[in-house]
Protein backbone atom coordinates (compact mmCIF):
# COMPACT_ATOMS: atom_id res chain seq x y z
CA UNK A 1 0.00 0.00 0.00
CA UNK A 2 2.01 3.60 -0.95
CA UNK A 3 1.35 5.30 1.98
CA UNK A 4 0.91 9.01 0.20
CA UNK A 5 -2.41 7.18 -1.66
CA UNK A 6 -4.77 8.71 1.10
CA UNK A 7 -3.62 11.78 1.08
CA UNK A 8 -3.14 11.98 -2.46
CA UNK A 9 -6.80 10.19 -3.03
CA UNK A 10 -8.53 13.02 -0.51
CA UNK A 11 -6.73 15.68 -2.48
CA UNK A 12 -7.84 14.77 -5.61
CA UNK A 13 -11.11 14.18 -4.62
CA UNK A 14 -11.78 17.84 -2.81
CA UNK A 15 -10.12 19.58 -6.05
CA UNK A 16 -12.28 17.76 -8.53
CA UNK A 17 -15.23 18.70 -5.76
CA UNK A 18 -14.24 22.29 -5.36
CA UNK A 19 -14.76 22.83 -9.31
CA UNK A 20 -18.28 21.33 -9.52
CA UNK A 21 -17.80 17.79 -10.56
CA UNK A 22 -20.69 15.71 -9.70
CA UNK A 23 -19.85 13.12 -6.70
CA UNK A 24 -20.81 10.22 -8.97
CA UNK A 25 -18.51 10.99 -11.72
CA UNK A 26 -15.43 11.88 -8.87
CA UNK A 27 -16.38 8.56 -6.95
CA UNK A 28 -15.64 6.55 -10.63
CA UNK A 29 -12.46 8.08 -11.26
CA UNK A 30 -10.78 8.12 -8.37
CA UNK A 31 -12.13 4.10 -8.15
CA UNK A 32 -10.31 3.17 -11.21
CA UNK A 33 -7.13 5.55 -10.30
CA UNK A 34 -6.97 3.07 -7.15
CA UNK A 35 -7.36 0.50 -8.95
CA UNK A 36 -4.72 1.59 -11.48
CA UNK A 37 -2.41 2.23 -8.56
CA UNK A 38 -3.11 -1.29 -7.37
CA UNK A 39 -1.99 -2.90 -10.57
CA UNK A 40 1.05 -0.85 -10.84
CA UNK A 41 1.60 -1.91 -7.13
CA UNK A 42 1.20 -5.41 -8.10
CA UNK A 43 4.32 -4.54 -11.06
CA UNK A 44 6.54 -3.75 -8.51
CA UNK A 45 6.06 0.23 -8.65
CA UNK A 46 7.07 1.38 -5.32
CA UNK A 47 5.17 5.03 -5.33
CA UNK A 48 2.34 4.12 -7.96
CA UNK A 49 0.28 7.27 -7.60
CA UNK A 50 3.38 9.05 -8.84
CA UNK A 51 2.69 7.25 -12.03
CA UNK A 52 -0.81 8.63 -12.88
CA UNK A 53 0.64 12.23 -13.16
CA UNK A 54 0.76 15.63 -11.08
CA UNK A 55 -2.90 16.33 -9.63
CA UNK A 56 -3.28 19.62 -11.34
CA UNK A 57 -2.63 17.56 -14.55
CA UNK A 58 -4.99 14.85 -13.71
CA UNK A 59 -7.59 17.56 -12.36
CA UNK A 60 -7.93 19.55 -15.23
CA UNK A 61 -7.86 16.51 -17.65
CA UNK A 62 -10.90 15.18 -15.89
CA UNK A 63 -12.50 18.62 -15.47
CA UNK A 64 -11.65 19.33 -19.01
CA UNK A 65 -13.28 16.01 -20.23
CA UNK A 66 -16.23 16.27 -17.99
CA UNK A 67 -17.27 19.69 -18.95
CA UNK A 68 -17.21 18.94 -23.13
CA UNK A 69 -19.70 16.57 -22.74
CA UNK A 70 -22.65 19.40 -22.84
CA UNK A 71 -23.13 22.88 -23.54
CA UNK A 72 -23.37 24.73 -20.33
CA UNK A 73 -19.98 22.76 -19.59
CA UNK A 74 -18.61 24.08 -22.69
CA UNK A 75 -20.08 27.89 -22.78
CA UNK A 76 -20.84 29.14 -19.09
CA UNK A 77 -21.37 32.28 -19.42
CA UNK A 78 -23.71 32.05 -22.45
CA UNK A 79 -25.59 29.50 -20.82
CA UNK A 80 -25.37 30.36 -16.92
CA UNK A 81 -26.62 33.70 -17.97
CA UNK A 82 -29.45 33.26 -20.90
CA UNK A 83 -30.05 29.49 -20.12
CA UNK A 84 -32.10 30.67 -16.89
CA UNK A 85 -34.07 33.13 -19.11
CA UNK A 86 -34.96 30.85 -21.72
CA UNK A 87 -36.09 28.13 -19.58
CA UNK A 88 -37.94 30.64 -17.14
CA UNK A 89 -39.70 32.24 -20.42
CA UNK A 90 -40.60 29.23 -22.04
CA UNK A 91 -41.73 27.73 -19.33
CA UNK A 92 -44.31 30.37 -18.19
CA UNK A 93 -45.49 30.85 -21.81
CA UNK A 94 -45.62 27.38 -21.71
CA UNK A 95 -47.83 26.66 -18.77
CA UNK A 96 -50.24 29.07 -19.39
CA UNK A 97 -50.55 28.43 -23.35
CA UNK A 98 -51.15 24.99 -22.43
CA UNK A 99 -53.83 26.56 -19.62
CA UNK A 100 -55.64 28.55 -22.00
CA UNK A 101 -55.95 26.26 -24.90
CA UNK A 102 -57.39 23.90 -22.85
CA UNK A 103 -59.91 26.28 -21.10
CA UNK A 104 -60.56 27.08 -24.95
CA UNK A 105 -61.40 23.90 -25.96
CA UNK A 106 -63.26 23.42 -22.59
CA UNK A 107 -65.25 26.52 -22.53
CA UNK A 108 -66.39 29.06 -25.22
CA UNK A 109 -64.98 31.85 -23.57
CA UNK A 110 -62.55 32.61 -20.35
CA UNK A 111 -65.50 34.43 -18.82
CA UNK A 112 -67.85 31.10 -19.13
CA UNK A 113 -65.56 29.27 -17.90
CA UNK A 114 -64.99 32.35 -14.76
CA UNK A 115 -68.41 31.73 -14.65
CA UNK A 116 -69.31 27.91 -14.69
CA UNK A 117 -65.68 26.79 -13.19
CA UNK A 118 -64.23 29.48 -11.41
CA UNK A 119 -62.59 26.94 -8.89
CA UNK A 120 -61.40 25.73 -12.05
CA UNK A 121 -59.71 29.15 -13.37
CA UNK A 122 -58.58 30.42 -9.93
CA UNK A 123 -56.49 27.21 -9.63
CA UNK A 124 -54.91 27.25 -13.04
CA UNK A 125 -53.69 31.30 -11.84
CA UNK A 126 -52.65 29.90 -8.87
CA UNK A 127 -50.95 27.28 -10.07
CA UNK A 128 -49.44 29.66 -12.50
CA UNK A 129 -47.21 31.15 -9.50
CA UNK A 130 -45.77 28.04 -8.39
CA UNK A 131 -45.22 25.51 -11.57
CA UNK A 132 -43.58 27.74 -13.90
CA UNK A 133 -40.51 28.52 -11.43
CA UNK A 134 -40.49 25.19 -10.19
CA UNK A 135 -40.42 24.04 -13.59
CA UNK A 136 -37.54 26.48 -14.85
CA UNK A 137 -35.38 25.91 -11.66
CA UNK A 138 -35.56 22.46 -11.86
CA UNK A 139 -34.66 21.83 -15.41
CA UNK A 140 -31.94 24.08 -15.32
CA UNK A 141 -30.59 22.88 -11.91
CA UNK A 142 -30.99 19.35 -13.58
CA UNK A 143 -28.82 20.66 -16.56
CA UNK A 144 -26.26 22.57 -14.36
CA UNK A 145 -25.54 19.18 -12.25
CA UNK A 146 -24.47 17.46 -15.59
CA UNK A 147 -22.24 20.59 -16.71
CA UNK A 148 -19.27 20.14 -14.10
CA UNK A 149 -19.26 23.91 -13.38
CA UNK A 150 -18.79 25.28 -9.96
CA UNK A 151 -21.52 26.41 -8.18
CA UNK A 152 -20.54 29.95 -8.36
CA UNK A 153 -22.34 29.91 -11.97
CA UNK A 154 -24.98 27.93 -10.35
CA UNK A 155 -25.80 31.24 -7.73
CA UNK A 156 -25.81 33.42 -10.03
CA UNK A 157 -28.14 31.59 -12.36
CA UNK A 158 -30.48 31.07 -9.75
CA UNK A 159 -30.19 34.82 -8.87
CA UNK A 160 -31.51 35.61 -12.24
CA UNK A 161 -34.02 33.06 -11.99
CA UNK A 162 -35.22 34.98 -8.60
CA UNK A 163 -35.11 38.44 -10.32
CA UNK A 164 -36.81 36.80 -13.43
CA UNK A 165 -39.72 35.70 -11.33
CA UNK A 166 -40.21 38.39 -9.29
CA UNK A 167 -40.12 41.32 -11.75
CA UNK A 168 -40.84 39.32 -14.58
CA UNK A 169 -44.21 38.03 -16.26
CA UNK A 170 -47.06 37.65 -14.07
CA UNK A 171 -50.54 37.05 -14.70
CA UNK A 172 -53.39 38.28 -12.81
CA UNK A 173 -56.74 37.96 -13.07
CA UNK A 174 -59.86 39.23 -10.90
CA UNK A 175 -63.01 37.25 -10.92
CA UNK A 176 -66.13 38.26 -12.76
CA UNK A 177 -68.03 40.59 -10.37
CA UNK A 178 -71.47 42.35 -10.38
CA UNK A 179 -69.82 45.92 -11.05
CA UNK A 180 -67.06 44.16 -13.55
CA UNK A 181 -69.01 41.06 -14.95
CA UNK A 182 -66.21 40.15 -17.17
CA UNK A 183 -63.68 40.19 -14.83
CA UNK A 184 -59.80 41.78 -15.35
CA UNK A 185 -57.64 39.71 -17.02
CA UNK A 186 -54.06 41.14 -16.75
CA UNK A 187 -50.89 39.85 -18.18
CA UNK A 188 -48.15 42.26 -16.85
CA UNK A 189 -44.48 42.46 -17.18
CA UNK A 190 -41.51 44.01 -15.25
CA UNK A 191 -42.23 46.53 -12.28
CA UNK A 192 -45.96 46.33 -12.32
CA UNK A 193 -47.09 45.68 -9.31
CA UNK A 194 -50.96 45.84 -9.93
CA UNK A 195 -51.77 45.25 -6.01
CA UNK A 196 -50.47 43.70 -2.60
CA UNK A 197 -51.83 40.88 -3.90
CA UNK A 198 -50.18 40.84 -7.04
CA UNK A 199 -47.21 42.04 -4.81
CA UNK A 200 -47.28 38.74 -2.75
CA UNK A 201 -48.11 36.52 -6.18
CA UNK A 202 -44.38 37.66 -7.56
CA UNK A 203 -42.87 36.98 -3.94
CA UNK A 204 -44.37 33.51 -4.46
CA UNK A 205 -43.14 33.13 -7.27
CA UNK A 206 -39.21 34.03 -6.52
CA UNK A 207 -40.23 31.78 -3.32
CA UNK A 208 -40.77 29.00 -5.71
CA UNK A 209 -37.03 29.53 -7.46
CA UNK A 210 -35.44 29.06 -3.83
CA UNK A 211 -37.83 25.83 -2.43
CA UNK A 212 -37.72 24.27 -5.85
CA UNK A 213 -33.35 25.19 -5.85
CA UNK A 214 -32.65 23.66 -2.60
CA UNK A 215 -34.84 20.72 -2.59
CA UNK A 216 -32.95 19.74 -5.73
CA UNK A 217 -29.98 20.07 -4.66
CA UNK A 218 -30.71 18.02 -1.53
CA UNK A 219 -31.48 15.41 -4.34
CA UNK A 220 -28.31 15.81 -6.45
CA UNK A 221 -25.96 16.17 -3.29
CA UNK A 222 -27.70 12.74 -2.24
CA UNK A 223 -26.43 11.77 -5.81
CA UNK A 224 -28.76 8.33 -6.04
CA UNK A 225 -30.77 9.68 -9.26
CA UNK A 226 -28.16 11.35 -11.44
CA UNK A 227 -26.27 7.77 -11.39
CA UNK A 228 -26.76 7.80 -15.05
CA UNK A 229 -23.30 7.45 -16.49
CA UNK A 230 -22.69 4.70 -14.45
CA UNK A 231 -20.71 0.92 -15.65
CA UNK A 232 -23.07 -1.41 -16.67
CA UNK A 233 -22.86 -4.47 -14.11
CA UNK B 1 6.48 15.55 -6.05
CA UNK B 2 9.77 16.09 -8.71
CA UNK B 3 9.26 12.46 -9.71
CA UNK B 4 5.38 13.04 -10.76
CA UNK B 5 5.44 12.54 -14.33
CA UNK B 6 4.22 15.25 -16.61
CA UNK B 7 1.60 14.86 -19.08
CA UNK B 8 3.23 14.55 -22.83
CA UNK B 9 1.74 17.45 -24.57
CA UNK B 10 1.95 16.07 -27.74
CA UNK B 11 -0.04 13.27 -26.49
CA UNK B 12 -2.84 15.71 -25.90
CA UNK B 13 -3.72 17.11 -29.39
CA UNK B 14 -6.43 14.18 -30.59
CA UNK B 15 -3.81 11.17 -30.78
CA UNK B 16 -4.61 9.52 -26.96
CA UNK B 17 -8.62 9.19 -28.78
CA UNK B 18 -6.77 7.94 -31.97
CA UNK B 19 -4.54 5.26 -30.10
CA UNK B 20 -7.40 4.24 -27.66
CA UNK B 21 -9.95 4.02 -30.46
CA UNK B 22 -7.62 1.49 -32.93
CA UNK B 23 -6.33 -0.34 -29.40
CA UNK B 24 -10.20 -0.81 -27.56
CA UNK B 25 -11.07 -2.02 -31.31
CA UNK B 26 -9.22 -4.73 -31.43
CA UNK B 27 -10.12 -6.20 -28.28
CA UNK B 28 -11.61 -5.23 -24.87
CA UNK B 29 -9.39 -3.26 -22.34
CA UNK B 30 -9.29 -1.89 -18.58
CA UNK B 31 -7.25 1.21 -17.90
CA UNK B 32 -4.35 -0.30 -16.56
CA UNK B 33 -3.77 -2.78 -19.22
CA UNK B 34 -4.74 0.15 -22.16
CA UNK B 35 -1.44 1.88 -21.08
CA UNK B 36 0.82 -0.70 -21.01
CA UNK B 37 -0.85 -1.93 -23.90
CA UNK B 38 -0.10 2.28 -25.22
CA UNK B 39 3.97 1.95 -23.87
CA UNK B 40 4.99 -1.61 -24.86
CA UNK B 41 3.62 -1.19 -28.81
CA UNK B 42 5.16 2.65 -28.56
CA UNK B 43 8.36 1.17 -27.62
CA UNK B 44 8.04 2.90 -24.85
CA UNK B 45 8.10 6.16 -26.61
CA UNK B 46 4.70 7.51 -25.61
CA UNK B 47 5.09 8.36 -21.57
CA UNK B 48 2.82 10.13 -20.00
CA UNK B 49 0.55 11.08 -16.90
CA UNK B 50 -1.47 7.35 -16.83
CA UNK B 51 -4.34 8.58 -15.07
CA UNK B 52 -5.26 11.24 -18.09
CA UNK B 53 -6.09 8.24 -19.58
CA UNK B 54 -9.26 8.00 -17.88
CA UNK B 55 -10.69 11.08 -18.05
CA UNK B 56 -10.61 10.40 -22.39
CA UNK B 57 -12.19 7.11 -21.42
CA UNK B 58 -14.83 8.57 -20.14
CA UNK B 59 -15.57 11.34 -21.99
CA UNK B 60 -15.57 8.68 -25.26
CA UNK B 61 -17.98 6.74 -23.50
CA UNK B 62 -20.45 9.59 -23.49
CA UNK B 63 -19.84 10.21 -27.12
CA UNK B 64 -21.04 6.95 -27.64
CA UNK B 65 -17.38 5.91 -28.94
CA UNK B 66 -16.81 3.36 -26.05
CA UNK B 67 -18.95 0.67 -24.34
CA UNK B 68 -17.56 -0.70 -20.55
CA UNK B 69 -19.04 -3.42 -18.19
CA UNK B 70 -17.59 -4.13 -15.38
CA UNK B 71 -15.66 -7.83 -15.48
CA UNK B 72 -13.56 -10.00 -13.49
CA UNK B 73 -10.50 -10.03 -14.58
CA UNK B 74 -7.11 -11.51 -13.72
CA UNK B 75 -9.29 -12.25 -10.31
CA UNK B 76 -10.62 -8.55 -9.77
CA UNK B 77 -13.91 -6.66 -10.47
CA UNK B 78 -12.66 -4.60 -13.43
CA UNK B 79 -14.07 -1.69 -15.68
CA UNK B 80 -13.58 -3.01 -19.27
CA UNK B 81 -13.88 -0.43 -22.10
CA UNK B 82 -14.48 -1.51 -25.74
CA UNK B 83 -15.31 0.41 -29.51
CA UNK B 84 -18.50 0.49 -30.31
CA UNK B 85 -19.53 0.41 -33.73
CA UNK B 86 -20.13 4.26 -33.99
CA UNK B 87 -16.60 4.28 -32.34
CA UNK B 88 -15.03 2.30 -35.24
CA UNK B 89 -17.03 4.89 -37.43
CA UNK B 90 -15.31 7.54 -35.87
CA UNK B 91 -11.76 5.99 -35.78
CA UNK B 92 -12.09 5.57 -39.63
CA UNK B 93 -12.59 9.14 -39.67
CA UNK B 94 -10.24 9.93 -37.06
CA UNK B 95 -7.23 7.53 -39.02
CA UNK B 96 -8.18 9.40 -42.41
CA UNK B 97 -7.25 12.84 -41.12
CA UNK B 98 -4.08 11.83 -38.87
CA UNK B 99 -2.57 10.17 -42.44
CA UNK B 100 -4.01 13.51 -43.89
CA UNK B 101 -1.99 15.50 -41.38
CA UNK B 102 1.65 13.10 -41.43
CA UNK B 103 0.94 13.43 -45.30
CA UNK B 104 1.35 16.77 -45.07
CA UNK B 105 3.92 17.43 -42.62
CA UNK B 106 6.35 14.52 -44.67
CA UNK B 107 5.62 16.63 -47.78
CA UNK B 108 6.86 19.97 -46.28
CA UNK B 109 9.66 18.02 -44.40
CA UNK B 110 10.76 16.77 -47.86
CA UNK B 111 10.04 19.37 -49.81
CA UNK B 112 12.72 21.93 -48.13
CA UNK B 113 14.56 21.68 -51.65
CA UNK B 114 11.90 22.76 -53.83
CA UNK B 115 11.71 26.22 -53.32
CA UNK B 116 13.39 29.28 -52.36
CA UNK B 117 13.29 30.09 -48.78
CA UNK B 118 11.50 33.41 -47.91
CA UNK B 119 13.80 33.89 -44.69
CA UNK B 120 16.67 35.65 -45.43
CA UNK B 121 20.09 35.67 -42.91
CA UNK B 122 22.41 38.21 -42.73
Amino acid sequence: MDPAAPQWRSEITQRLAKEGLPHWYIERLVCELDDHCRDLSEAGEPRPHEQLGRTGDLVDAAMMSFRSRTLLGRRPLAGFLGGPMLLAAISWIGYFGVSFAMMRFTFESLDEACREQSWLVKSVFLGGRIIPPMLATGVFMWLASRSGQPFRWLAGSLATLCLFFFFGPAAHLSMPTVLEPEGILALSFPFSFISTEQLLGQLVQASAVVVTAGAVWTVIRSGAPLRTAGVEE
Amino acid sequence: MARMKRTNPDFLNGVPELLILQLLSSQPMYGYELVQAIRSRSNETLKFGEGSIYPILHRLESEGSLASRKDFVNGRQRVVYKTTASGKQNLKKVVSKWRGVVDSVNLILQGGDHGPSSTTVA
